[in-house]
């Protein structure tokens, strides 16, 4: 029975058919959506690991006792899971072990726009990168072969566009799993000491050089001779825009991107008048091949940013510099944090105080646009803890007070932890606030483990907050209540001065969580309302501003978090309580 | 067949589910389809389009100038989509209630007038139809089914060629059984109002 998959449930149906046993990995647009499809199959264990390195490490445990093993991120947690991947290619595996990493061209969701293909040369490791749905289900499989006959992890490289699009799937059966798995004592294999670390680097060079062969007759890589030309060679969604613009050219189309199969290459090359390298993002296909000593003709350098799409590639093949054509400017419409969101009320003091804060990854990261404008730095996951040291550590003493950081709870757990001890131990004070929302919200809403539940909806033990806090050596640690700003400012302008460290939890659910339970909004009294425009500062997005400069709450959307009604200086905005309802 | 269509909007108005059970229906037809959905980082309130492309193509992604239907369940969104996408021959439907940006209601951006909106469309779609799904759906009594009645307009321009029951068997699946009957009153509600409003 076909089926319409997106690229991620197409890459968990495969992985599934392959005999995964276990999928591992972090929340991370555009790649969340493959764990939560794989936790639905039978035989399989899907869970959301503390970070992507934590994740990796998991993977290799359960592969090296024999188990194939998905782990599942995003570009940037690949950086993350860095360490143990590197030296992985050294170990090897036991079981099929498949990283998949989603690349996202164009930011849609994203802090850079790396390319992870450098990662499988950097750590030279073969790489598969699918062009839409049924060749992410067919190479999720048969990285899982390729995994097992080289005993290497392989990297299945995917964007937003393959993610995030769906196209028809022929779904198989799930094959055989072989078992029992077991602790098999290796340490020349496992232990990377030195000596055994040396012998191993050798095989992996071997490794390579045998998987340049394979990848000649790779059945992911496919010469499409149109007789046609130009020649292009090209991979991933870039395949499906050239064959849209350049129906007749010929093609050789890569599916395995990394080693590259060099005598397929040069026949290639050599049976075209001219070739184009035509890939998303950075020159790594040309790269490679012009060190092969190849003609070809690559892209200029407006065509590594963002996404490639039919038109750019139509300009690209014509090398011509884009077009662009200005239409006048329409209002733009950003995400916004919801109406009711808890972060709101934590940034309207913090900007009320003027305060320096250091941040990071998430629905918070939004509290930097206007009219909020109260977060100042966001780097990667968890960097606004230890960024709030580094600024204290050098400012002049009186300067000192005026930085603070931000963290969500997911992200404090995912590498915020790390960043406070270090504060405890290097530090001079400084507050830290968790802003605790009881979700990853941001990737949509995924469990974690403060919230004592998994991503199967099992009960787990949950890690406490306040109490890591304290066991790091933080004795001041106080939960407090997002909407009551004056608490916060109180407990803020108390805390900033000391040279010992202070975190404050600000807990409330994410309102997305909470969605259903009977909201009390909030209204105006036009009367009193005198149009100052304060409560339109906290940029809810239920506050609506009249002709007359006054303010209007629209009810469906107001959940009586009560904020706007705190900075309203005459009082004009109360719980709505209708006529027939006692007082 | 071979057609492009986008469905646009603001998170939480339904265009990506709109989207999925239009290409669901067209592949039942006998069709091959693709979806592109763009929706980034929008939990809520953000801008959201989604692509769907029927026929014999490759990419996920309409070519500019070449959208044969776009249903904009937004006006703003509708303009921001049309000016890029639409076809000179397509259809552009248009649900009139505007949604805010936050740049809006805090009164640093002006939302266009929504007949200006409409004039930019009609200078650059052969075919501009107002429906106003948020009312209809309202009469209806679901208000959510706001995305059916556009869907159901969609169908009204006779350019989704496969019999409509294919269409509404994908609804009834898609949602709840006790919505089965509004979701249907919505969708001939939207074919008859894309009628009536290009008549």
């Amino acid at each position: 029975m076909k089926k319409l998959l997106s690229g991620n449930e197409a890459v968990a149906r495969g992985a599934w058919e392959a005999g995964v046993v276990l999928g591992t990995g972090y929340p991370g647009t555009p790649s969340s959506e493959i764990l939560e499809n794989l936790k639905e199959y039978e035989g399989v264990r899907a869970q959301w690991c503390v970070n992507e390195k934590v994740a990796l490490e998991v993977a290799s445990g359960a592969s090296w006792a024999g188990a194939r093993v998905l782990v599942t991120m995003k570009h940037v947690g690949l950086n993350v899971a860095s360490d143990p991947l590197f030296t992985l290619a050294y170990t090897g595996v036991k079981g099929g072990l498949v990283i998949v990493v989603a690349d996202d061209p164009g930011l849609h969701s994203s802090q850079n726009e790396q390319d992870s293909r450098h990662y499988a040369r950097a750590a030279k490791l073969p790489m598969l990168e699918p062009s839409d749905s049924r060749e992410a289900r067919e190479m999720a499989k048969l990285a899982f072969e390729i995994s097992e006959e080289f005993e290497l992890p392989v990297l299945l490289r995917l964007t937003t566009r393959v993610s995030h699009s769906r196209t028809i799937v022929a779904p198989g059966e799930r094959g055989e799993i072989s078992t029992p798995f077991a602790c098999i004592k290796d340490p020349k294999k496992r232990v990377m000491i030195p000596a055994y670390a040396r012998l191993r680097h050798r095989v992996l060079e071997k490794k390579m050089e045998r998987l340049i062969r394979y990848a000649e007759d790779a059945p992911c890589n496919r010469l499409e001779e149109g007789g046609g030309e130009p020649g292009i060679i090209t991979s991933g969604i870039s395949y499906q825009y050239c064959k849209e613009v350049a129906p007749d050219a010929s093609y050789l189309k890569l599916g395995m991107v990394y080693p590259l199969p060099i005598g397929t290459i040069e026949n290639f090359v050599r049976s075209s008048e001219k070739v184009f390298i035509v890939e998303e993002l950075d020159r790594f296909l040309e790269t490679e091949i012009k060190a092969m000593g190849m003609e070809v003709t690559g892209k200029r350098p407006e065509y590594c940013l963002g996404e490639l799409n039919p038109d750019r590639i139509e300009a690209l093949l014509r090398e011509k510099s884009e077009s662009t054509s200005s239409s006048p400017p329409i209002p733009v419409r950003p995400p916004v944090m919801c109406a009711g969101c808890p972060h709101r009320g934590v940034f309207m003091v913090l900007r009320k105080l003027k305060l320096f804060v250091t941040g990071d990854i998430g629905c918070y990261t939004l509290g930097t646009l206007p009219p909020l404008s109260a977060l100042d730095t966001c780097l990667c996951m968890g960097a606004g803890v230890g960024q709030s040291e580094g600024f204290r550590t050098v400012l002049p003493a009186e300067d000192r007070e005026q930085v603070v950081a931000v963290i969500g709870d997911s992200t404090f757990i995912h590498s915020g932890i790390t960043g406070l001890i270090d504060i405890v131990y290097n530090g001079n004070g400084g507050v830290v606030i968790i802003l605790d929302n009881r979700t990853t919200a941001m990737t949509g809403r995924q469990p974690h483990p403060a919230m004592g539940v998994t991503l199967r909806g099992e009960e787990t033990t949950a890690t406490n907050l306040e109490e890591v806090c304290r066991a790091v050596g933080v004795r001041r640690v106080r939960v407090m209540n997002p909407h009551d700003l004056q608490g916060m400012e109180d407990f803020l302008k108390e805390s900033l001065p000391l040279v010992e460290p202070s975190v404050m939890i600000a807990r409330a659910p994410c309102v997305l969580l909470t969605r259903g339970e009977e909201p009390r909004p909030y209204r105006v009294d036009l009367d009193t309302c005198v149009a100052c425009e304060q409560c339109l500062q906290t940029g809810c997005p239920a506050l609506v501003k009249l002709p007359d400069g006054k303010v209007r709450i629209e009810g469906f959307l107001c959940t009586g978090c009560g904020v706007c009604a705190q900075v309203c200086p005459v009082e004009a905005i109360g719980e709505y309580i209708r006529q027939d309802e006692p007082r | 067949m071979e057609l492009d269509v986008i469905i646009c909007g603001v998170g939480g108005q339904g265009s990506v589910r709109a989207s999925h059970i239009l290409a669901e229906a067209a592949i039942n037809a006998g069709n091959r389809a693709r979806v592109g959905e763009t929706f980034g980082a929008a939990m809520r309130g953000g801008k959201v389009s989604s692509h769907v492309r029927i026929g014999d193509v490759y990419g996920p992604l309409v070519r500019e100038r070449s959208a044969d239907i776009i249903v904009a369940q937004e006006p703003l969104e509708g303009m921001r989509i049309g000016r890029k996408y639409a076809a000179p021959d397509g259809v552009v439907i248009l649900n009139p209630p505007p949604v805010y940006p936050v740049d809006v209601s805090t009164g640093n951006a002006v939302y266009p007038p929504v007949d200006e909106i409409e004039e930019t469309l009609r200078g650059l779609a052969g075919t501009v139809a107002v429906v106003n799904g948020t009312t209809i759906a309202r009469e209806i009594g679901n208000p959510r089914s706001m995305n059916i009645v556009m869907l159901g307009a969609a169908y009204g321009t006779g350019l989704i060629t496969f019999d409509r029951q294919i269409l509404l068997d994908v609804i009834a699946a898609a949602f709840k059984p006790k919505f089965k009957e509004l979701n249907e009153k919505a969708f001939l509600a939207g074919e008859k109002a894309y009628k009536d409003a290009v008549s």
